[in-house]
């Protein structure tokens, strides 16, 4: 320093930070990390999940750092980085089982190599049914099992030394190289007291713009929302983290949608709820209150069958509502009572039919490969989409796979066709593929079976849409390999294709096709038609 | 005015709460979670019953058809089941 040089001077800073805080004096220390694992695709909708344990993490004053390597396809390597520049208290992540050995094995290998003294826990369906065997196999330290927003601040706390895991109910944890389960925590039912998702952590503008649903603009900005949790039902093929159904009160719900539309200019909301449209009265009402708050937004949301009446559905499309989710997933009433679905062949053909009445785009789900399930079932699945196909996704049918906590796997346990978690994850390989057969046919014939359904239903979408032939052909030789050359990177067929949708809607409103309201004979009396022209099972192997 | 009696099977309950969503003044969750029949009488191996009126009728038949286990049952005075 020269004598020319001004002197330093000492300058106050004042700590901005509360100091009772853990890492107060450190503000680029965080206490925990959340890792939103990559899904392989460019749309990417608001990760909900880790948007709420995060803000209940801020609330209970702990920092929280989000990595997201689904929007920006990091890497492992890049993730290992990351964890070697860094240090956390806790390092986390959730995952549904079907991503298990795609993704999470080697992610998982990831974080116990740079965790350094965090604790490396994993949460949501993929673990929770299946805690001893996850914490075995992925050597993470801890899983929560359930809803963790509460046991995730618990866990917290018990890493700074306030509490003792023990005491700790909805997590399994390693100790002393001993897996201990404690047990799980009543279900959470004050879904209002939650913080909202702490949205400010997150890459808003590439959550905002890159999910398009059936009946959204290119244009438009969406945002993933919950206003319930949880569903009515038990269906044998599905697997809850918690029993029942949730609901938030709907001023909650409104003040949210309000916040985001004013924040994030969202015009666009995909409600996830399993089931969106329970009590019925809540419809009438929430239409009631989107009016009286002038939410002029479309969104998306979730039904059942037996709920989607006319005038349920025409209050949904007053409301905003673009299209619904229905899970149909057969036409036979006895592979729909084998699935415990508690709901009619009627019941699924008039929802169709009001979809098409009142013109709401609707999701057809369809499942086939149920032990009561035959060539005959399948195509009338086949015929069913066909009739009441309103083009808006190429619809087509898979298969049920028995994850892990779901009666389905129990049954499969039960029978003897599958042994444990292990046999599960080295037998599954693409949710369009039989896992575990039920059915009375051969994997292969199975396989057979599925390629001819699912090639018409691509070959009558786009028949009935673009007329772009090619892009068929492709999607069906992505079946063809998936099915007979067993190459897994197949996703599905499934598109939000607005074209596809304009254009089918122009072709049948020329044709004044639609509403075709086809009763439950005609269906049955087409089918018989389609089976005799069904393709014949391959002779050999 | 008739009355009606709702029986309910709680041990058979499994906690899905539908009940508590449809006739909130007459069913709400415990910490147990499982549902509990506000003001009702336990009649042995832990099945509840209760009295309602016919205005009360309605909300009731909702939360017993909305059952997915089906554990809540409504009978006239002629113990004949309504459903």
């Amino acid at each position: 320093m020269t004598n020319s040089e001004p002197p330093l001077q000492t300058i106050q800073v004042q700590n901005i930070f509360p100091t009772d805080l853990p890492y107060a004096n450190n503000p680029w220390k965080k206490n925990v990390l959340l890792i939103i694992h990559d899904v392989y695709q460019d749309f990417n909708a608001f990760p909900l999940p880790y948007g709420y344990l995060a803000a209940m993490l801020q609330k209970s004053g702990y920092s929280v750092e989000v990595y997201c390597m689904d929007v920006f396809h990091y890497t492992n390597e890049q993730l290992e980085k990351k964890l070697f520049n860094s240090e956390y208290d806790l390092i986390g992540a959730g995952f549904l089982p079907a991503r298990f050995e795609e993704t999470i094995i080697l992610l998982c290998e990831s974080v116990n190599k740079h965790k350094k003294n965090a604790w490396f826990f994993l949460g949501g369906p993929g673990p929770t049914p299946i805690p001893e065997y996850m914490l075995e196999r992925t050597k993470a330290d801890l899983v929560l099992l359930g809803e963790a927003e509460h046991s995730l601040v618990e866990v917290m706390d018990a890493k700074l030394g306030k509490r003792k895991l023990a005491d700790i109910k909805g997590i399994a944890y390693v100790e002393n190289n001993e897996i201990k389960v404690n047990p799980r925590r009543p279900v959470f039912r004050g879904l209002d007291s939650l913080p909202w998702p702490a949205w400010d952590l997150f890459p808003m503008e590439s959550y905002t713009k890159s999910w398009k649903m059936a009946g959204q603009d290119i244009e438009e900005k969406s945002c993933s929302m919950l206003t319930t949790r949880g569903c009515t039902d038990t269906c044998t093929f599905c697997y809850r983290i918690e029993k029942g159904l949730r609901l938030r009160s709907l001023p909650d719900i409104i003040a949210e949608m309000k916040y985001l539309v004013e924040k994030y200019k969202i015009t666009f909301f995909q409600f996830v709820d399993e089931l969106s449209t329970f009590p019925r009265s809540r419809v009438f009402e929430f239409e009631r209150l989107l009016k009286e708050n002038n939410l002029n937004v479309k969104w998306v949301c979730n039904s059942r069958a037996p709920l989607f009446d006319e005038e349920v559905a025409f209050s949904l499309k007053r409301a905003g509502c673009v299209f619904v989710n229905i899970g149909v997933e057969s036409v036979d009433q006895e592979v729909l009572d084998e699935m415990n679905k508690r709901c009619t062949v009627d019941d699924n053909i008039k929802a169709l039919q009001v979809a098409n009445k009142v013109d709401i785009g609707v999701g057809l789900n369809f499942i086939w490969g149920f032990a009561n399930d035959t060539k005959e079932t399948l195509w009338k699945n086949v015929e069913a989409l066909k009739t009441y196909n309103r083009f808006d996704q190429v619809r087509t049918i898979r298969p049920p796979t028995p994850y892990p906590g779901s009666p389905l796997y129990s049954e499969a346990i039960k029978k003897g066709i599958l042994k444990d978690p292990d046999d599960f994850f080295k037998k599954f390989k693409n949710s369009d593929l039989i896992t575990i057969n039920f059915t009375r046919y051969t994997d292969e014939e199975c396989a057979q079976m599925l390629f001819e359904a699912n090639k018409e239903l691509v070959l009558h979408h786009f028949r009935n849409t673009t007329g772009d032939m090619e892009e068929a052909e492709s999607i069906i030789e992505g079946y063809r390999r998936l099915y007979f050359e067993k190459d897994y990177k197949f996703r599905g067929a499934r598109r939000y294709d607005k074209t596809s949708r304009e254009k089918s809607t122009n072709a049948n409103s020329q044709k004044s096709t639609i509403p075709t309201t086809p009763t439950v004979t005609n269906i049955e009396n087409n089918n018989l038609n389609q089976i005799q022209k069904e393709p014949a099972l391959p002779t050999s192997n | 005015m008739a009355k009606y009696k709702i029986i309910y099977d709680r041990k058979n309950c499994t906690g899905i709460a539908v009940c508590s969503m449809v006739a909130e003044k007459f069913w709400i969750m415990n910490q147990d979670d499982k549902a509990d029949l506000v003001s009702s009488a336990n009649i042995g191996n832990d099945i509840w019953e209760r009295i309602i009126e016919e205005d009360e009728l309605k909300q009731n038949l909702d939360a017993a058809r909305s059952c997915p286990v089906r554990v809540i049952k409504i009978v006239d005075e002629q113990n004949k089941e309504v459903e």
